[in-house]
């Protein structure tokens, strides 16, 4: 995990606010613990977004846990906006649940993240500090995230679209 | 080969210029070739990667990028009263005016047939004579059984592979090569429109069923339009160039762009291009103009002189007008079941049923299709995106609904009407000329048409089983410039046309024209390019014969 990536997940980890692009706590130094609970936590939004089912691979399956996630279109990295979804899913966890976000089952975990994506469910409290940007965020991130797994072999396998490189389909020649 | 050698000079390397470059030099002549764009790798195809979706196309310019030929204008009015055929739904209340037309082309050695999916027609007879049949449009200055022989000839060139037996069309014998074995797409399309009595057949297609010339078959990938990742697409590339340069007789000069033409009273004396911020004179015993229906008479008109002063052609002011756009409207469905819509050749049937429509119903022939072969339907992250939710719920989603969605299509002709006209612009592009400015509208007929193809849409939809996922789209309000031409239409009476019915400009001893510019009509919802490639070699064979 690079050093950027490093300081906004322990900001966010660590319950800091980061607003419209702004981090305002952050320390470089992490005790292997920290960098465990941190790496857990930004995995666990991988598998939340694109879990395995069944058989078939999901997000962390493939890879998409050990490589910085960059906006296919622009090229941007992607950690600003997981920094801000991280640190939503915590607080919504620690609202609802009281545990962190990386300790629950997949169903919560499910729920918390389609709760920032919006609408907010009725009867659940929302944390004030979970806001439209989280939303934007995770909408970003879920978009990265799902192009990165549907332009992957083994996520394309996994809905039966099995592409034509390099060898093209077996045709039968007919002539 | 130097370039005084060459006996006629070619621009414009796509599916008419190739077809005319194959032919003379095969008969003789020695050929020079002058293309805009460079030549094509397959490896460069962004489907031979998963991550195609992602790529940039190597063959058209980016979306939204500044237009080199284009100036971007208003569009005509909305009129109000056919707002509903492919008005977008609810958006039809604001929509005031078309858009600007956007030229979407192909740059590169073999052209247009670069992108396109193979589609190989014939048109039909009653094709060649609207003005006769309808009061609609104009008559051909040659009738079918005149082309023939060339349609005869392009598809074993380009080893078409079809079934005969369209009762649609005029009687012929066997393709060159047999149809491919239908998709699981194209079953599924058939079987609902037998539910309505409809005929749905092998459409005929330049994308061979087996190897030829050492090319691999089809491989069914589904990724024409982005340039055939195997190279088994018979673009005019690979299936008139590549063994036409092995006789020696050919040159081909990518990169290089024809600006201007310099005449002599009726001759073309020379081709004047860029190439690399360079300028060079080519000598022209003949000139053969092949750029397509906006570059063809865009350089006609950029061309003009003491002689001739509204441009070279253009004597009896017919040059540029009468241009006739795409006109389509597509149905956005859902398949009941997964049909794979993304595999397969992306047009492996079609439906010309109306395609000769009763001359009382006050409509124009068109025909019906599916295709998934666009990343909307085609492309797994793209679909992903536009399937709400997240988790093991869209993951089921995903494997529900992926290959069940796809766009039902229909195309007709765009009426010709001396209105809808190409103009220069006084703004420049980078190599000095004049951009082109196009003004084009619908008539009634082509209003009354686009509703006609909704219903129809609608009917086979229902049909299928299928759901509408979403309002249609037309080019009334997006126009399109899939199959553009009319621009230089070839016609026996110069007051009315550009070209004689072989492609030679009127009023010119040694310039002809072979490409879609020239044509009259587009074939009532048929693709024009077998057309475009048969007239090419008619063009070649009258030049053969002259000189």
């Amino acid at each position: 995990m690079n050093r950027d990536r490093r300081l906004l997940l322990r900001a966010s980890a660590a319950g800091a606010l980061i607003g419209a692009g702004e981090v305002r706590a952050a320390s470089d130094a992490a005790s292997p613990e920290q960098a465990d609970r941190e790496s857990a936590l930004y995995r666990s939004v991988l598998d939340t977004l694109v879990p395995a089912i069944g058989d078939s691979p999901g997000a962390l399956a493939i890879g998409l846990g050990d490589v910085p996630l960059t906006d296919p279109g622009t090229g941007n990295p992607a950690d600003r906006h997981m920094a801000r979804v991280v640190f939503a899913a915590q607080r919504v966890a620690g609202s609802w649940h009281g545990e962190p976000f990386a300790t629950l089952d997949l169903e919560r975990r499910e729920a918390i993240l389609l709760a920032i994506l919006g609408p907010w469910p009725e009867g659940r409290q929302r944390p004030a500090e979970v806001e439209v940007a989280h939303r934007r965020s995770l909408q970003f991130v879920r978009k990265v995230v799902l192009d990165r797994f549907y332009t992957h072999p083994e996520g394309q396998a996994s809905i039966g679209y099995h592409a034509p490189w390099p060898g093209g389909y077996r045709v039968q020649d007919i002539g | 080969m130097a370039e005084a050698e060459a006996d006629v000079v070619v621009v414009g390397a796509g599916a008419g210029g190739a077809s005319v470059a194959y032919r003379l030099s095969k008969g003789g002549a020695r050929v020079l070739l002058l293309e805009r764009g460079d030549w094509f790798d397959p490896a460069d195809s962004p489907a031979r990667h998963a991550d195609w979706e992602r790529r940039p196309s190597p063959l058209r310019l980016p979306y939204g990028s500044s237009d080199p030929t284009i100036v971007p204008t208003r569009g005509a009015a909305i009129d109000k009263r056919h707002a509903a055929a492919g008005g977008h739904g609810d958006a039809t209340s604001h929509w005031q005016y078309r858009n600007p037309f956007y030229y979407s082309r192909a740059f590169g050695v073999g052209g247009s047939t670069l992108h396109y999916e193979g589609e190989a027609h014939r048109f039909a007879p009653h094709a060649f004579t609207p003005g006769s049949l309808y009061g609609a449009g104009v008559d051909w200055p040659l009738d079918y059984t005149t082309l023939a022989p060339w349609y005869a000839l392009a598809e074993q060139l380009l080893g078409v592979s079809g079934e005969p037996g369209n009762p649609f069309k005029a009687p012929r014998e066997n393709y060159p090569l047999p149809a491919h074995p239908l998709s699981r797409r194209a079953r599924w399309l058939r079987a609902g429109s037998e539910r309505l009595g409809w005929s749905c057949l092998p459409n005929p297609l330049a994308l061979p069923s087996r190897s030829i010339d050492g090319r691999s078959p089809c491989m069914h990938s589904g990724h024409c339009v982005r340039g055939c990742p195997f190279g088994a697409k018979s673009s005019v590339d690979r299936a008139l160039l590549a063994p036409a340069l092995r006789d020696g007789r050919l040159e081909i000069r990518p990169r290089m762009r024809a600006i201007r033409l310099e005449t002599r009273g009726d001759r073309i004396t020379r081709v004047i291009c860029r190439q690399d911020g360079k300028t060079f004179a080519i000598p022209a015993p003949v000139t053969v103009l092949a750029g397509g229906a906006v570059e063809t008479p865009r350089l006609l008109l950029a061309s003009e002189d003491g002689a001739h002063p509204n441009g070279i052609g253009n004597t009896h002011d017919q040059l540029g007008r009468n241009f006739l756009e795409t006109v389509f409207l597509s149905l956005p469905i859902e398949a009941e079941q997964p049909i794979e819509s993304w595999k397969g050749p992306p047009l492996d049937v079609r439906i010309w049923d109306f395609n000769r429509p009763d001359p009382a119903d006050g409509i124009h022939g068109f025909t019906l299709s599916a295709s998934g072969a666009t990343s909307r339907y085609q492309g797994p992250a793209t679909v992903a995106n536009r399937i709400s939710g997240i988790g093991r719920a869209h993951r089921l989603a995903m494997r529900e609904r992926f290959g069940r969605g796809l766009s039902l299509v229909a195309v007709t002709d765009h009426q010709p009407h001396p209105d809808n006209r190409l103009t220069l612009s006084s703004r420049l592009d980078e190599d000095g000329v004049p951009k082109v400015i196009v003004r084009s509208d619908y008539g009634e007929r082509d209003l009354a048409t686009l509703s006609a193809m909704e219903v129809r849409l609608r009917e086979l939809a229902d049909a299928c089983g299928a759901r509408v996922t979403a309002a249609p789209f037309s080019s009334y309000f997006q126009p399109s410039a899939t199959h553009v031409g009319g621009t230089c239409r070839m016609g026996i009476d110069p007051g009315q046309s550009v070209t004689d019915n072989r492609g030679r400009v009127h009023g010119m001893e040694n310039l002809y024209i072979a490409d879609g510019s020239v044509l009259p009509g587009q074939g009532m919802g048929d693709s024009p390019s077998l057309t475009i490639q048969a007239l090419g070699l008619r063009t070649a064979d009258a030049i053969l014969g002259r000189y």
